[in-house]
Protein backbone atom coordinates (compact mmCIF):
# COMPACT_ATOMS: atom_id res chain seq x y z
CA UNK A 1 0.00 0.00 0.00
CA UNK A 2 3.03 1.96 0.85
CA UNK A 3 4.82 1.61 -2.29
CA UNK A 4 2.07 2.18 -4.37
CA UNK A 5 0.68 5.49 -2.86
CA UNK A 6 4.33 6.86 -3.25
CA UNK A 7 4.10 5.89 -6.65
CA UNK A 8 1.22 7.80 -7.63
CA UNK A 9 3.11 10.60 -5.79
CA UNK A 10 5.62 10.65 -7.82
CA UNK A 11 3.28 10.26 -10.96
CA UNK A 12 1.44 13.48 -9.66
CA UNK A 13 4.41 15.70 -9.68
CA UNK A 14 5.43 14.96 -12.67
CA UNK A 15 2.65 15.90 -14.06
CA UNK A 16 2.40 19.64 -12.09
CA UNK A 17 0.46 19.03 -9.23
CA UNK A 18 -2.72 18.21 -11.26
CA UNK A 19 -3.96 15.84 -8.97
CA UNK A 20 -7.64 16.80 -7.38
CA UNK A 21 -7.21 17.33 -3.54
CA UNK A 22 -8.91 14.99 -1.86
CA UNK A 23 -6.41 12.54 -3.53
CA UNK A 24 -3.48 14.98 -2.38
CA UNK A 25 -4.64 14.44 1.32
CA UNK A 26 -3.37 10.01 0.85
CA UNK A 27 -0.07 11.64 -0.82
CA UNK A 28 0.73 13.99 2.22
CA UNK A 29 0.40 11.29 4.48
CA UNK A 30 3.11 9.38 2.82
CA UNK A 31 5.03 11.95 1.49
CA UNK A 32 8.58 12.19 2.68
CA UNK A 33 8.73 15.49 4.90
CA UNK A 34 7.30 13.33 7.71
CA UNK A 35 8.54 13.31 11.62
CA UNK A 36 8.81 10.50 13.81
CA UNK A 37 4.88 9.93 14.78
CA UNK A 38 3.74 12.76 12.18
CA UNK A 39 -0.09 12.26 12.33
CA UNK A 40 -0.44 14.73 9.09
CA UNK A 41 -4.51 14.30 9.12
CA UNK A 42 -4.59 15.42 12.51
CA UNK A 43 -3.37 18.96 11.69
CA UNK A 44 -6.14 19.08 8.96
CA UNK A 45 -8.90 17.66 11.70
CA UNK A 46 -10.88 21.03 10.73
CA UNK A 47 -10.32 20.59 7.42
CA UNK A 48 -10.07 16.57 6.89
CA UNK A 49 -10.61 16.60 2.70
CA UNK A 50 -7.60 19.22 2.52
CA UNK A 51 -9.68 20.99 0.49
CA UNK A 52 -8.80 24.64 1.41
CA UNK A 53 -5.95 25.79 -0.06
CA UNK A 54 -3.93 29.11 -0.44
CA UNK A 55 -3.56 32.06 -3.11
CA UNK A 56 -1.93 34.98 -2.09
CA UNK A 57 -4.28 34.50 0.84
CA UNK A 58 -4.77 37.81 2.62
CA UNK A 59 -6.95 37.71 6.60
CA UNK A 60 -8.25 41.37 6.74
CA UNK A 61 -9.08 41.96 10.61
CA UNK A 62 -9.69 44.24 13.57
CA UNK A 63 -9.57 45.10 16.96
CA UNK A 64 -11.94 44.06 19.27
CA UNK A 65 -12.45 46.88 21.65
CA UNK A 66 -10.70 45.10 24.89
CA UNK A 67 -7.90 44.49 22.90
CA UNK A 68 -7.81 48.26 21.07
CA UNK A 69 -7.69 49.75 24.66
CA UNK A 70 -4.11 51.78 25.19
CA UNK A 71 -3.10 49.14 28.57
CA UNK A 72 -3.34 46.36 25.84
CA UNK A 73 -0.43 47.97 23.37
CA UNK A 74 1.89 45.65 24.23
CA UNK A 75 -0.69 42.45 22.95
CA UNK A 76 -1.86 44.00 19.86
CA UNK A 77 2.46 44.27 19.07
CA UNK A 78 2.81 40.81 19.70
CA UNK A 79 0.18 39.90 17.55
CA UNK A 80 2.37 41.83 15.15
CA UNK A 81 5.39 40.07 16.07
CA UNK A 82 3.39 36.74 15.67
CA UNK A 83 2.50 37.13 12.41
CA UNK A 84 4.68 38.56 10.82
CA UNK A 85 8.25 36.63 12.53
CA UNK A 86 6.40 33.38 12.91
CA UNK A 87 4.47 32.91 9.99
CA UNK A 88 4.59 35.60 7.62
CA UNK A 89 8.38 35.61 6.78
CA UNK A 90 8.54 31.80 7.50
CA UNK A 91 6.33 30.98 4.82
CA UNK A 92 6.48 33.45 2.00
CA UNK A 93 7.03 33.81 -0.85
CA UNK A 94 6.53 30.47 -1.63
CA UNK A 95 3.21 30.54 0.44
CA UNK A 96 2.31 34.06 0.17
CA UNK A 97 -0.01 35.38 3.24
CA UNK A 98 -0.56 38.36 4.42
CA UNK A 99 -2.59 40.23 6.99
CA UNK A 100 -4.51 43.94 6.67
CA UNK A 101 -6.13 45.46 9.51
CA UNK A 102 -9.34 47.08 8.23
CA UNK A 103 -12.16 48.48 10.60
CA UNK A 104 -14.66 46.41 8.70
CA UNK A 105 -12.65 43.31 8.40
CA UNK A 106 -14.55 39.91 9.37
CA UNK A 107 -11.74 38.70 11.67
CA UNK A 108 -12.22 39.93 15.20
CA UNK A 109 -9.01 40.04 17.23
CA UNK A 110 -9.74 40.98 20.77
CA UNK A 111 -9.28 39.80 24.61
CA UNK A 112 -12.18 37.82 26.08
CA UNK A 113 -12.86 36.56 29.82
CA UNK A 114 -12.72 32.32 29.92
CA UNK A 115 -13.14 29.73 32.65
CA UNK A 116 -10.75 26.58 33.17
CA UNK A 117 -7.18 26.78 31.86
CA UNK A 118 -8.03 27.89 28.82
CA UNK A 119 -5.42 30.84 27.48
CA UNK A 120 -7.20 31.53 23.87
CA UNK A 121 -9.14 30.72 21.42
CA UNK A 122 -9.67 30.82 17.10
CA UNK A 123 -12.82 30.14 15.53
CA UNK A 124 -12.47 29.14 12.18
CA UNK A 125 -15.54 29.04 9.40
CA UNK A 126 -14.97 25.83 7.45
CA UNK A 127 -16.85 27.14 4.02
CA UNK A 128 -17.59 25.35 1.29
CA UNK A 129 -14.54 23.42 -0.64
CA UNK A 130 -12.89 25.83 -2.38
CA UNK A 131 -12.16 28.09 0.54
CA UNK A 132 -8.77 29.22 -0.21
CA UNK A 133 -8.22 30.26 3.63
CA UNK A 134 -10.85 29.21 5.96
CA UNK A 135 -12.61 32.06 7.52
CA UNK A 136 -10.72 32.66 10.79
CA UNK A 137 -13.84 34.78 12.74
CA UNK A 138 -12.30 35.44 15.99
CA UNK A 139 -8.69 35.04 17.31
CA UNK A 140 -8.84 36.14 21.36
CA UNK A 141 -6.45 35.30 24.09
CA UNK A 142 -7.51 35.31 27.63
CA UNK A 143 -8.14 38.28 29.82
CA UNK A 144 -8.43 37.26 33.11
CA UNK A 145 -5.23 35.20 33.21
CA UNK A 146 -4.69 36.07 37.10
CA UNK A 147 -7.69 33.25 37.41
CA UNK A 148 -5.05 30.88 36.54
CA UNK A 149 -2.53 30.29 39.40
CA UNK A 150 1.24 28.58 40.50
CA UNK A 151 1.37 26.21 42.87
CA UNK A 152 2.35 28.77 45.59
CA UNK A 153 -0.51 30.43 44.70
CA UNK A 154 0.66 33.57 42.33
CA UNK A 155 -1.69 34.75 40.15
CA UNK A 156 -0.78 34.14 36.63
CA UNK A 157 0.38 37.35 34.32
CA UNK A 158 1.18 37.53 30.58
CA UNK A 159 3.89 38.51 29.37
CA UNK A 160 4.24 41.03 26.42
CA UNK A 161 8.06 41.67 25.84
CA UNK A 162 10.08 40.03 23.19
CA UNK A 163 12.72 38.52 25.47
CA UNK A 164 12.42 36.07 28.22
CA UNK A 165 9.79 35.42 30.13
CA UNK A 166 9.44 35.01 33.49
CA UNK A 167 8.90 32.14 35.38
CA UNK A 168 5.30 33.19 36.54
CA UNK A 169 4.52 34.92 33.68
CA UNK A 170 2.87 32.93 29.74
CA UNK A 171 4.44 34.49 26.89
CA UNK A 172 1.66 36.50 24.57
CA UNK A 173 3.60 36.01 21.68
CA UNK A 174 3.82 32.69 21.79
CA UNK A 175 0.38 32.20 22.55
CA UNK A 176 -0.97 34.67 19.59
CA UNK A 177 1.79 33.04 17.50
CA UNK A 178 -0.52 29.69 18.25
CA UNK A 179 -3.51 30.91 17.52
CA UNK A 180 -2.61 32.51 14.04
CA UNK A 181 -1.18 28.96 13.29
CA UNK A 182 -5.07 28.14 13.57
CA UNK A 183 -5.65 30.94 10.64
CA UNK A 184 -3.46 28.81 8.65
CA UNK A 185 -5.86 25.67 9.21
CA UNK A 186 -3.75 24.05 11.37
CA UNK A 187 -4.79 22.42 14.60
CA UNK A 188 -3.30 20.85 17.01
CA UNK A 189 -0.06 18.28 17.20
CA UNK A 190 2.71 17.68 18.87
CA UNK A 191 5.26 15.32 17.27
CA UNK A 192 6.51 12.32 19.37
CA UNK A 193 9.10 12.71 21.83
CA UNK A 194 8.51 16.45 21.55
CA UNK A 195 8.30 19.23 24.30
CA UNK A 196 5.18 20.34 23.85
CA UNK A 197 6.09 23.76 25.35
CA UNK A 198 8.27 24.39 22.78
CA UNK A 199 6.03 23.45 19.75
CA UNK A 200 3.86 26.19 18.13
CA UNK A 201 0.56 24.26 17.37
CA UNK A 202 0.64 22.09 20.70
CA UNK A 203 -2.32 23.49 21.80
CA UNK A 204 -0.31 24.49 25.16
CA UNK A 205 1.73 27.47 26.27
CA UNK A 206 3.75 26.81 29.52
CA UNK A 207 4.42 28.97 32.27
CA UNK A 208 8.53 30.80 31.45
CA UNK A 209 8.63 29.34 27.91
CA UNK A 210 8.25 30.52 24.85
CA UNK A 211 7.24 29.11 21.13
CA UNK A 212 7.42 31.61 18.94
CA UNK A 213 8.43 30.08 15.32
CA UNK A 214 6.20 27.50 13.75
CA UNK A 215 8.79 24.44 13.01
CA UNK A 216 9.91 23.71 9.57
CA UNK A 217 7.10 20.97 9.65
CA UNK A 218 4.53 23.12 11.03
CA UNK A 219 5.62 25.77 8.04
CA UNK A 220 5.32 22.62 5.73
CA UNK A 221 1.99 21.89 6.99
CA UNK A 222 0.69 25.68 6.23
CA UNK A 223 2.53 25.57 3.02
CA UNK A 224 1.01 21.91 1.98
CA UNK A 225 -2.37 22.62 0.67
CA UNK A 226 -0.32 25.84 -1.61
CA UNK A 227 2.26 23.38 -2.63
CA UNK A 228 -0.13 20.73 -4.01
CA UNK A 229 -1.36 23.74 -6.34
CA UNK A 230 1.56 25.39 -6.96
CA UNK A 231 4.12 22.66 -7.08
CA UNK A 232 6.32 24.56 -4.50
CA UNK A 233 7.24 25.64 -0.78
CA UNK B 1 -21.66 -37.71 22.53
CA UNK B 2 -24.18 -37.12 25.20
CA UNK B 3 -21.70 -36.46 27.68
CA UNK B 4 -20.62 -33.59 25.14
CA UNK B 5 -23.80 -32.35 24.12
CA UNK B 6 -25.20 -32.45 28.09
CA UNK B 7 -22.04 -29.94 28.55
CA UNK B 8 -22.42 -27.94 25.70
CA UNK B 9 -26.33 -27.30 26.70
CA UNK B 10 -24.83 -27.15 30.32
CA UNK B 11 -21.83 -24.60 29.51
CA UNK B 12 -24.43 -22.90 26.96
CA UNK B 13 -27.01 -22.18 29.80
CA UNK B 14 -23.87 -20.88 32.01
CA UNK B 15 -23.25 -18.80 29.30
CA UNK B 16 -26.95 -17.51 29.64
CA UNK B 17 -26.99 -16.40 32.69
CA UNK B 18 -24.04 -14.44 32.01
CA UNK B 19 -25.23 -12.60 29.57
CA UNK B 20 -28.09 -12.31 31.81
CA UNK B 21 -25.54 -11.03 34.43
CA UNK B 22 -24.12 -8.57 31.77
CA UNK B 23 -27.11 -7.07 30.93
CA UNK B 24 -28.56 -6.78 34.72
CA UNK B 25 -25.69 -5.06 35.20
CA UNK B 26 -26.08 -2.92 32.54
CA UNK B 27 -28.75 -1.24 33.11
CA UNK B 28 -27.56 -0.77 36.47
CA UNK B 29 -25.18 1.15 35.44
CA UNK B 30 -27.21 3.23 32.74
CA UNK B 31 -29.78 4.14 35.31
CA UNK B 32 -31.19 7.39 34.80
CA UNK B 33 -29.73 10.23 35.63
CA UNK B 34 -30.65 11.55 39.33
CA UNK B 35 -30.08 14.93 37.33
CA UNK B 36 -33.23 16.88 39.01
CA UNK B 37 -34.69 20.34 38.05
CA UNK B 38 -35.78 23.06 39.60
CA UNK B 39 -34.89 23.58 43.40
CA UNK B 40 -33.29 26.04 45.13
CA UNK B 41 -29.85 26.81 43.46
CA UNK B 42 -28.87 29.31 46.02
CA UNK B 43 -26.20 27.53 48.60
CA UNK B 44 -26.00 28.50 51.49
CA UNK B 45 -22.50 29.89 52.86
CA UNK B 46 -19.97 28.26 52.08
CA UNK B 47 -21.00 27.16 48.60
CA UNK B 48 -22.31 23.77 47.90
CA UNK B 49 -21.44 22.59 45.13
CA UNK B 50 -23.08 18.80 45.53
CA UNK B 51 -25.35 19.63 42.84
CA UNK B 52 -28.26 17.27 42.28
CA UNK B 53 -30.13 20.05 40.50
CA UNK B 54 -27.65 20.43 37.77
CA UNK B 55 -29.68 22.69 34.81
CA UNK B 56 -30.79 20.27 31.89
CA UNK B 57 -31.70 21.92 28.60
CA UNK B 58 -34.56 21.53 25.65
CA UNK B 59 -33.09 19.88 22.61
CA UNK B 60 -34.58 23.17 20.98
CA UNK B 61 -34.08 26.68 22.15
CA UNK B 62 -35.85 29.61 20.95
CA UNK B 63 -33.91 33.00 21.95
CA UNK B 64 -33.76 36.68 20.59
CA UNK B 65 -30.22 35.52 18.19
CA UNK B 66 -32.06 32.25 16.91
CA UNK B 67 -32.84 28.46 17.85
CA UNK B 68 -30.46 26.64 19.29
CA UNK B 69 -31.23 22.40 18.75
CA UNK B 70 -29.38 19.74 19.52
CA UNK B 71 -31.65 16.70 18.69
CA UNK B 72 -29.71 15.03 17.07
CA UNK B 73 -28.33 14.42 20.45
CA UNK B 74 -31.67 12.18 21.24
CA UNK B 75 -30.72 9.80 18.53
CA UNK B 76 -27.29 8.54 19.70
CA UNK B 77 -27.93 5.30 22.11
CA UNK B 78 -24.52 5.51 23.79
CA UNK B 79 -23.62 9.08 24.08
CA UNK B 80 -19.93 10.25 24.11
CA UNK B 81 -18.20 13.72 24.45
CA UNK B 82 -16.96 13.15 21.06
CA UNK B 83 -19.85 12.41 19.26
CA UNK B 84 -20.52 15.40 16.35
CA UNK B 85 -24.32 14.33 14.20
CA UNK B 86 -23.64 17.33 12.95
CA UNK B 87 -21.32 16.98 10.37
CA UNK B 88 -23.31 17.49 7.07
CA UNK B 89 -21.99 20.29 4.84
CA UNK B 90 -25.10 21.85 4.33
CA UNK B 91 -24.29 24.11 7.40
CA UNK B 92 -21.46 26.22 7.83
CA UNK B 93 -19.21 25.02 10.50
CA UNK B 94 -17.44 26.85 12.94
CA UNK B 95 -15.25 25.40 15.11
CA UNK B 96 -13.81 26.35 18.28
CA UNK B 97 -10.00 25.67 18.44
CA UNK B 98 -9.17 26.45 22.02
CA UNK B 99 -5.36 26.70 23.29
CA UNK B 100 -4.49 26.05 26.98
CA UNK B 101 -2.17 26.40 29.60
CA UNK B 102 0.62 23.60 29.84
CA UNK B 103 0.48 21.06 32.22
CA UNK B 104 4.15 19.95 33.30
CA UNK B 105 3.33 16.99 35.48
CA UNK B 106 1.06 14.87 37.15
CA UNK B 107 1.47 16.99 40.55
CA UNK B 108 0.70 19.94 38.77
CA UNK B 109 -2.74 18.25 37.65
CA UNK B 110 -3.46 17.59 41.56
CA UNK B 111 -2.64 21.13 42.36
CA UNK B 112 -5.50 22.30 40.18
CA UNK B 113 -7.79 19.65 41.82
CA UNK B 114 -10.23 19.55 44.10
CA UNK B 115 -11.46 16.43 43.64
CA UNK B 116 -10.05 12.77 42.76
CA UNK B 117 -12.34 10.04 42.05
CA UNK B 118 -12.84 6.61 40.54
CA UNK B 119 -15.80 6.77 38.89
CA UNK B 120 -18.49 5.52 35.97
CA UNK B 121 -19.60 7.60 33.82
CA UNK B 122 -23.93 7.57 33.52
CA UNK B 123 -24.93 10.31 31.52
CA UNK B 124 -23.92 12.95 29.06
CA UNK B 125 -26.01 16.03 28.41
CA UNK B 126 -26.74 17.43 25.21
CA UNK B 127 -24.64 20.73 24.28
CA UNK B 128 -26.01 23.65 25.73
CA UNK B 129 -24.22 27.44 26.00
CA UNK B 130 -22.92 29.08 29.23
CA UNK B 131 -26.07 30.82 29.60
CA UNK B 132 -29.34 30.83 31.40
CA UNK B 133 -31.42 29.29 29.13
CA UNK B 134 -28.48 27.16 26.80
CA UNK B 135 -29.16 28.83 23.98
CA UNK B 136 -27.19 30.55 21.47
CA UNK B 137 -25.47 34.06 22.47
CA UNK B 138 -22.53 36.00 21.69
CA UNK B 139 -20.68 38.85 22.96
CA UNK B 140 -20.57 40.86 20.20
CA UNK B 141 -24.43 41.18 20.14
CA UNK B 142 -24.07 42.12 24.18
CA UNK B 143 -22.88 45.12 25.64
CA UNK B 144 -21.90 45.95 29.25
CA UNK B 145 -19.80 49.13 29.58
CA UNK B 146 -17.02 48.56 31.41
CA UNK B 147 -17.13 44.56 31.32
CA UNK B 148 -14.81 42.79 29.62
CA UNK B 149 -16.53 40.29 26.91
CA UNK B 150 -17.07 36.90 28.34
CA UNK B 151 -16.83 34.17 25.85
CA UNK B 152 -19.45 32.10 24.68
CA UNK B 153 -18.84 28.22 25.05
CA UNK B 154 -20.72 25.21 24.09
CA UNK B 155 -20.49 23.36 26.78
CA UNK B 156 -21.79 19.73 28.12
CA UNK B 157 -22.64 18.15 32.08
CA UNK B 158 -21.00 14.83 31.93
CA UNK B 159 -22.61 13.03 35.37
CA UNK B 160 -20.56 9.82 37.13
CA UNK B 161 -21.52 7.51 39.61
CA UNK B 162 -18.53 7.90 42.22
CA UNK B 163 -17.29 4.73 43.39
CA UNK B 164 -14.12 5.92 45.42
CA UNK B 165 -12.85 9.15 46.88
CA UNK B 166 -8.65 9.19 46.38
CA UNK B 167 -8.53 12.86 47.48
CA UNK B 168 -11.00 16.32 48.28
CA UNK B 169 -10.29 19.48 49.65
CA UNK B 170 -14.34 19.97 50.64
CA UNK B 171 -16.31 17.49 52.99
CA UNK B 172 -19.51 17.97 50.70
CA UNK B 173 -18.26 17.16 47.26
CA UNK B 174 -16.42 13.69 49.06
CA UNK B 175 -20.15 12.75 50.15
CA UNK B 176 -21.60 12.94 47.04
CA UNK B 177 -22.40 9.41 45.60
CA UNK B 178 -22.91 11.28 41.86
CA UNK B 179 -21.35 14.26 40.97
CA UNK B 180 -22.11 16.36 37.67
CA UNK B 181 -19.04 18.08 35.93
CA UNK B 182 -19.27 20.56 33.05
CA UNK B 183 -16.50 20.74 29.71
CA UNK B 184 -16.60 22.18 26.61
CA UNK B 185 -17.70 19.76 24.25
CA UNK B 186 -20.36 18.73 21.44
CA UNK B 187 -22.11 20.83 18.56
CA UNK B 188 -25.14 22.96 18.27
CA UNK B 189 -27.45 23.32 15.30
CA UNK B 190 -27.98 27.04 14.94
CA UNK B 191 -30.29 29.30 12.72
CA UNK B 192 -29.48 32.92 13.14
CA UNK B 193 -32.21 35.31 13.76
CA UNK B 194 -32.74 37.70 11.60
CA UNK B 195 -29.62 40.56 10.92
CA UNK B 196 -27.84 38.72 13.43
CA UNK B 197 -25.26 37.61 11.19
CA UNK B 198 -24.62 40.33 9.94
CA UNK B 199 -23.76 42.26 13.49
CA UNK B 200 -21.77 38.93 14.34
CA UNK B 201 -19.69 39.91 10.69
CA UNK B 202 -20.45 35.91 9.99
CA UNK B 203 -20.77 34.85 6.59
CA UNK B 204 -25.07 34.71 5.90
CA UNK B 205 -26.18 31.03 6.01
CA UNK B 206 -29.26 28.86 6.62
CA UNK B 207 -27.77 27.33 9.24
CA UNK B 208 -25.06 26.98 11.23
CA UNK B 209 -22.79 24.24 13.21
CA UNK B 210 -21.32 25.94 16.02
CA UNK B 211 -18.85 23.65 18.78
CA UNK B 212 -15.93 22.27 19.19
CA UNK B 213 -14.66 18.67 19.90
CA UNK B 214 -13.74 17.46 23.15
CA UNK B 215 -9.88 17.36 23.99
CA UNK B 216 -10.36 14.23 26.08
CA UNK B 217 -13.13 11.79 24.90
CA UNK B 218 -15.64 10.28 27.78
CA UNK B 219 -18.86 8.19 27.29
CA UNK B 220 -21.09 6.53 28.63
CA UNK B 221 -20.38 3.10 30.94
CA UNK B 222 -16.78 4.02 31.32
CA UNK B 223 -15.07 4.26 34.36
CA UNK B 224 -11.81 5.57 34.95
CA UNK B 225 -10.30 8.19 37.36
CA UNK B 226 -11.44 11.60 37.12
CA UNK B 227 -9.78 14.62 38.63
CA UNK B 228 -12.24 17.17 38.77
CA UNK B 229 -11.93 21.29 40.62
CA UNK B 230 -14.59 23.78 41.18
CA UNK B 231 -14.91 27.40 39.63
CA UNK B 232 -17.08 30.24 38.93
CA UNK B 233 -18.50 29.35 35.16
CA UNK B 234 -18.63 32.64 33.17
CA UNK B 235 -21.77 32.96 30.60
CA UNK B 236 -24.23 35.27 30.30
CA UNK B 237 -26.87 34.73 33.09
CA UNK B 238 -30.00 36.83 33.85
CA UNK B 239 -29.20 38.84 31.09
CA UNK B 240 -26.04 39.76 32.08
CA UNK B 241 -22.24 39.21 32.36
CA UNK B 242 -22.09 36.56 35.38
CA UNK B 243 -20.82 33.11 36.52
CA UNK B 244 -22.24 30.23 38.29
CA UNK B 245 -20.72 28.00 40.41
CA UNK B 246 -19.58 24.63 38.28
CA UNK B 247 -17.76 21.13 39.00
CA UNK B 248 -15.18 21.33 35.66
CA UNK B 249 -12.42 19.00 35.12
CA UNK B 250 -9.29 20.17 36.34
CA UNK B 251 -7.71 20.80 33.49
CA UNK B 252 -9.40 19.75 30.42
CA UNK B 253 -6.55 17.80 28.46
CA UNK B 254 -5.94 15.40 31.44
CA UNK B 255 -8.21 15.17 33.78
CA UNK B 256 -8.88 11.34 32.75
CA UNK B 257 -6.74 8.74 33.93
CA UNK B 258 -8.26 5.31 32.00
CA UNK B 259 -7.84 1.91 32.96
CA UNK B 260 -5.11 -0.36 31.36
CA UNK B 261 -3.31 -3.49 30.93
CA UNK B 262 -1.27 -2.69 33.55
CA UNK B 263 -2.17 0.50 35.26
CA UNK B 264 -3.46 3.89 34.47
CA UNK B 265 -3.12 5.69 31.69
CA UNK B 266 -3.71 9.68 30.42
CA UNK B 267 -4.16 10.48 26.84
CA UNK B 268 -1.99 13.89 27.60
CA UNK B 269 1.05 11.86 28.64
CA UNK B 270 1.34 9.11 26.53
CA UNK B 271 3.61 6.17 27.01
CA UNK B 272 3.46 6.75 30.93
CA UNK B 273 1.67 4.08 33.08
CA UNK B 274 0.80 4.51 36.41
CA UNK B 275 -0.22 1.73 39.34
CA UNK B 276 -3.24 2.88 40.96
CA UNK B 277 -1.46 2.66 44.21
CA UNK B 278 1.06 5.11 42.67
CA UNK B 279 -1.21 7.70 41.31
CA UNK B 280 -3.58 7.47 44.47
CA UNK B 281 -0.88 8.57 46.32
CA UNK B 282 0.35 11.41 44.03
CA UNK B 283 -3.58 12.17 44.20
CA UNK B 284 -3.03 12.25 48.17
CA UNK B 285 -0.43 14.58 47.86
CA UNK B 286 -0.73 17.73 50.46
CA UNK B 287 -1.01 20.22 47.03
CA UNK B 288 -3.84 19.00 46.34
CA UNK B 289 -5.69 22.64 45.33
CA UNK B 290 -3.27 24.31 45.49
CA UNK B 291 -3.61 25.95 42.23
CA UNK B 292 -6.84 25.27 41.83
CA UNK B 293 -9.62 28.48 40.57
CA UNK B 294 -10.84 30.54 42.73
CA UNK B 295 -13.72 29.13 45.17
CA UNK B 296 -16.79 30.59 43.37
CA UNK B 297 -19.14 32.49 44.96
CA UNK B 298 -22.66 31.48 45.48
CA UNK B 299 -26.07 31.52 42.50
CA UNK B 300 -25.17 33.75 40.16
CA UNK B 301 -22.26 36.30 40.63
CA UNK B 302 -22.05 39.25 38.44
CA UNK B 303 -18.92 39.86 36.86
CA UNK B 304 -16.70 42.89 38.14
CA UNK B 305 -16.05 45.72 36.39
CA UNK B 306 -12.82 45.87 34.50
CA UNK B 307 -9.89 47.41 36.00
CA UNK B 308 -7.06 48.58 33.71
CA UNK B 309 -3.82 47.91 34.45
CA UNK B 310 -0.71 49.36 33.14
CA UNK B 311 1.15 46.41 31.67
CA UNK B 312 3.96 48.99 31.12
CA UNK B 313 4.36 49.12 27.61
CA UNK B 314 3.40 52.23 26.29
CA UNK B 315 2.98 52.38 22.45
CA UNK B 316 5.79 52.38 20.79
CA UNK B 317 4.79 51.81 17.09
CA UNK B 318 2.02 52.51 15.43
CA UNK B 319 -0.77 49.93 14.88
CA UNK B 320 0.03 48.04 11.32
CA UNK B 321 3.56 48.69 11.49
CA UNK B 322 4.11 46.04 8.85
CA UNK B 323 2.35 44.41 5.32
CA UNK B 324 3.87 43.21 2.64
CA UNK B 325 2.72 42.07 -0.60
CA UNK B 326 3.96 38.52 -1.87
CA UNK B 327 5.37 37.94 -4.98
Amino acid sequence: MRRRCRFIVLLVLAVGGLAPPAFAHDARRIDGDTEDGCQTSQLYDSDPECRGHWRNSHMYYHWGNEIDDNHHAGHRERFHDAVRHGWVERSNPDSPWHKHKNSSAGTHVDMQNSSGPRLGRGLVAQDDSNAHIPRVLELWLRHDIADLQLPDGTDLSWYRGTGDVPNDQVDAWSAWAEEVGHAQNITHFTPSGADACHVTMSGTTCVGERKRSPSSHEIWHACVAYRRVHNSC
Amino acid sequence: MRELIWKAKLLAAASGLVVLAALSSCSDTEAPSAKARGGDSKAQQPVSLARSDVPTYPSRIVNSYGITSTRAYERIDRPSLSDRPYDDRKALHLDHQYSFLGLPSVRDLVARSRLVVVGTVLTIGNPHFNSSDGGFWDPKLHDEPGITDIAADVLRDVTIHVEEVWSSTETDLANQSQLTFTTPAGQVDLQLAPGVAKQLDWPVRDRYVLGSPPEVDVRVGERAVFFLTTESLDGLYDGRYAAVPAITASHELAYKFSFAAGGLRNSYWPGVTLSPRELRDAASSEILGASAPPEPAPGVDPADPHTQTDGGYPPTEADEPYHTHGE
